[in-house]
């Protein structure tokens, strides 16, 4: 039986133990891996579970029907998905289409949108580039020219995460001035090609669009052409804080089931925990864990607060716990010896997920070259 | 370049227009995505193809090839295939390899003839049944029990991760004789023919959902006194002397395509956007970690000529063997995984699969998960530094 208790009014350490409660019977490794063959890496019953527990409306203000929690809060969720690789839509409709309504959405489009995805009705997804691991602006592949009334959208949006269950997908395009615009479109709209794009990560799925001259509605629009840049980099930075948590998770959950595999595995008539060897690389292991645990924090606080320091912070915390679960998963493959090389065993699932996340919006090298222009000014100014 | 290899300019010559006129050349694109038994006739075929050219096993002696190449010919057909690109004989690895070497050294006139033309002419697969589920890294205590019973012995036990085993036609088996003596005493090597009832194969799907190695169930199953190998309970000595003489030119042909996948990394460098959208390669700190694995790369090859020329000089390898196979599985791990973050969201995509590929197929994510294969397998790296450090740096055994 599942606790139908609400996670309203609970703090940090109860949600978690709470969510993890739950993941643990419902998001076990048999159900993640029914999921990821017979649905599209959206777990449609856990995801109405999710709903009537309150994670999908956590962070989502009172009025527009969620619980007013901070990031903070809804950071916990998303560490526990990534601690039991869950597949589903939440990141892309809850943090990144929810959160870009909660930074830039018109009270209409509020007033239209957030009680569904707070109630796990509305399914939806944002494109703000990053296709070969960069998300500068020039990297954008859709363009957008605004048609008195209308603007029409051309070119091309790649890795969409769960755009094909999606109702709306938020698009970044960009404009003739160089600058860029945040558009609503209706990925099942005719005029928009849609076609699957599978990544190694059997966990997650992602679409490309393609449109040309698709014409909306100018309402479509998420702010405008003046503060639409600012938008997609904070919406960046928010997907990047997600991308984290979610691996500050995993590695959290790799190295506590590799040491429980290895005090479990006799080899030469003792616990291979037992040799010095292993144990010394499980401590650099915890070490990475516990900095990206830090470092997400701080990142999910900063952002919340909108804070000054909160660009470096989401970003440190992304190519540091992401690069520290790549490390993690790593060692914990080989760790487990032969069953790590199986199918059956988990370890394979967190090292692509590991390197996935690493590679969305912004891969390491691109988070770090952000760093160090934020921190030191760019390089040609010194 | 080896120096004793110089003389060979003529000969690699003919290596190498024999594999201009006989890799083919779309072998890439016809095998990827392949069915397994696709794969399996490529292999043959291209078996085939070898030994119509001579080529198939050049390590083995004339006796079986009809051809005997000198061991500096050896390394200039290792380093030709791989410059070619050509397939790997990977489903007849340990046909060639440790079947070979086995029977050389420790097997019985008869037993090469039954076995080696097959292998040779009519593809014969083996497979290595060693590891057990609780024998692993020590492998020395392995239970699979065989017990003499007349003219036969009677095999029971469970067998795991043996590479190829539903596809092969003799198993190499290491199995108890003496259960009474010291854990590696007591064992006995067997060839087992994989038809003999009581005999149960299961594959395990890999984490790159193939279906490569097995569990192997043996319910009483009768081994005839004469496929034995040597002496009861002489089987650990002999399985590790065999072992010991293959590694030597074997990690000449994936060393020799790394330094073709360099290249590959290095287009790929050229082709992904790096900092202001500008290559990759252009990046500072990209050129910076090519020009290490460039070094690397070079290093790996130099340790490796090292070692071939003192064999070509002295005969036998050193304990270099070994480091040498740490050195190349920890460069290649790194190597691929490098490479699969570089290319960002386009390496992450998934591609079809490639059987017999080089060690780099350029499908980079894949390439890297591979890589296990040479990190875990046959002595993890971490029983491998064990090994190094007692027996070549002469450090003291960890206290029991
Ligand atoms: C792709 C693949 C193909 C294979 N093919 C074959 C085959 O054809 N035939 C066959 O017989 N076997 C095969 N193997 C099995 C392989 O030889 C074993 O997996 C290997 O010996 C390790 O044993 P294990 O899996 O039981 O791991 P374990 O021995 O349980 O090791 C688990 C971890 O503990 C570490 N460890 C163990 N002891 C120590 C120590 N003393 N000090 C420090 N660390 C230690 C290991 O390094 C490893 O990281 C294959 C394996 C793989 C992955």
């Amino acid at each position: 039986m599942i606790h139908r208790t609400r996670t309203v009014d609970m703090d940090s350490e109860e949600l978690r133990a709470a969510i993890r409660d739950v993941l643990d019977r419902e998001a076990t490794s048999e159900r993640i891996r029914v999921v990821m063959d017979e649905s599209k890496g959206h777990d449609a019953k856990l995801y109405a579970l999710m709903a009537e527990l309150g994670w999908t409306g956590l962070a989502i203000p009172e009025q527009y029907g969620g619980s007013g929690a901070t990031l903070i809060e809804l950071g916990v969720v998303l560490q526990e998905l990534g601690r039991s690789l869950v597949s589903s839509s939440f990141e892309a409709s809850v943090v990144l289409f929810g959160g870009a309504l909660l930074l830039a959405g018109r009270e209409d489009q509020r007033a239209s949108f957030l009680p569904r995805i707070a109630n796990g009705d509305l399914l939806a997804s944002a494109a703000l580039g990053g296709a070969s691991g960069r998300c500068e602006v020039g990297s954008l592949a859709l363009t957008v020219e605004p048609r008195g009334a209308s603007l029409s959208l051309s070119g091309k949006l790649e890795y969409v995460p769960s755009a094909d269950l999606s109702e709306l997908v938020l698009v970044a395009a960009r404009g003739p001035q160089g600058d860029t615009a945040l558009v609503l479109v209706d990925p099942r709209h005719e005029a928009i090609e849609i076609s699957p794009q599978p990544v190694f990560d059997p966990t997650r799925r992602f679409s490309r669009l393609v449109m040309h001259d698709h014409v909306v509605p100018r309402e479509s629009m998420l702010g405008d052409f003046s503060n639409g840049e600012a938008l997609r980099e904070r919406l960046i930075e928010l997907g990047a804080i997600a991308l984290a948590s979610d691996s500050m998770g995993g590695a959290g959950k790799v190295l506590e089931s590799t040491i429980a595999f290895m005090k479990g595995r006799e080899q030469f008539g003792r616990s291979i925990a037992s040799f010095q060897a292993l144990k010394h690389r499980c401590v650099d292991m915890m070490m990475r864990a516990e900095a990206s645990a830090v470092s997400v924090e701080m990142a999910l606080e900063a952002f919340s607060r909108e804070a000054e320091e909160a660009p470096v912070a989401a970003s440190e915390a992304k190519f540091y716990s992401c690069d520290s679960y790549v490390h993690v998963a790593k060692e914990g493959l080989q760790m487990h010896g032969g069953v790590g090389f199986t199918w059956e065993y988990d370890c394979h699932l967190y090292l692509k997920r590991a390197l996935l996340n690493q590679a969305l919006l912004g891969d390491s090298r691109w988070h770090r070259d952000r760093v160090a222009d934020l921190v030191l000014g760019p390089a040609t100014a010194l | 370049m080896i120096a004793e290899l110089e003389a060979l300019a003529g000969f690699r010559a003919d290596v190498r227009e024999w594999c201009r006129e006989h890799v083919p050349a779309d072998w890439v694109a016809r095998m990827t995505g392949a069915s397994v038994d696709e794969s399996l006739e490529f292999q043959r075929v291209w078996l085939a193809e070898l030994r119509e050219g001579g080529l198939a096993a050049p390590h083995w002696s004339s006796e079986w090839t009809g051809r005997d190449y000198s061991f500096e010919e050896e390394i200039v057909i290792a380093e030709e295939m791989a410059r070619a690109r050509a397939p790997r004989l990977d489903t007849f690895f340990v046909s060639l390899y440790h079947t070979y070497g086995l029977l050389m050294e420790a097997g019985t006139e008869a037993q090469r003839r039954r076995h080696l033309p097959a292998i040779l002419d009519h593809g014969e697969i083996w497979c290595q049944g060693f590891s057990e589920p609780n024998a692993g890294s020590d492998l020395a205590s392995l239970r699979t029990r065989a017990q003499r019973r007349g003219d036969v012995y009677v095999v029971n036990g469970q067998k795991v991760w043996s590479t190829y085993a539903m596809h092969a036609r003799f198993c190499l088996l290491l199995a108890r004789t003496d259960p009474a003596a010291r854990k590696n005493r007591g064992i006995s090597y067997f060839l087992l023919d994989m038809r003999t009832p009581g005999v149960e194969v299961r594959p395990i799907v890999d984490l790159g959902r193939r279906q490569e190695f097995c569990e192997l169930f043996l319910v009483d199953v009768e081994i005839p006194v004469e496929n034995r190998i040597g002496e009861e309970n002489e089987g650990w000595r002999i399985a590790n002397s065999t072992l010991s003489t293959e590694r030597s030119t074997l990690l000449l042909m994936p060393a020799e395509q790394l330094r073709v996948a360099y290249w590959m990394l290095v287009d790929l460098a050229r082709t992904t956007p790096g900092s202001g959208g500008r290559p990759a390669i252009e990046d500072v700190g990209v050129r910076r970690d090519l020009a290490g694995f460039h070094a690397e790369i070079a290093n790996l090859r130099l340790l490796i000529n090292r070692m071939l020329t003192q064999m070509i000089r002295a005969g036998g390898a050193g304990p270099e063997s070994s480091i040498i196979k740490l050195y190349y599985s920890e460069l290649l791990q790194r190597f691929t995984c490098y490479a699969a973050q570089l290319g960002g969201m386009k390496t992450q995509e998934l591609a079809p699969l490639l059987g017999a590929a080089p060690y780099v197929s350029g499908v980079w994510e894949f390439d890297f998960l591979n890589s296990y294969t040479w990190t875990i397998s046959a002595g993890t790296n971490e029983i491998q530094r064990n090994i190094i450090s007692e027996r070549v740096l002469g450090m003291p055994r960890e206290p029991k």
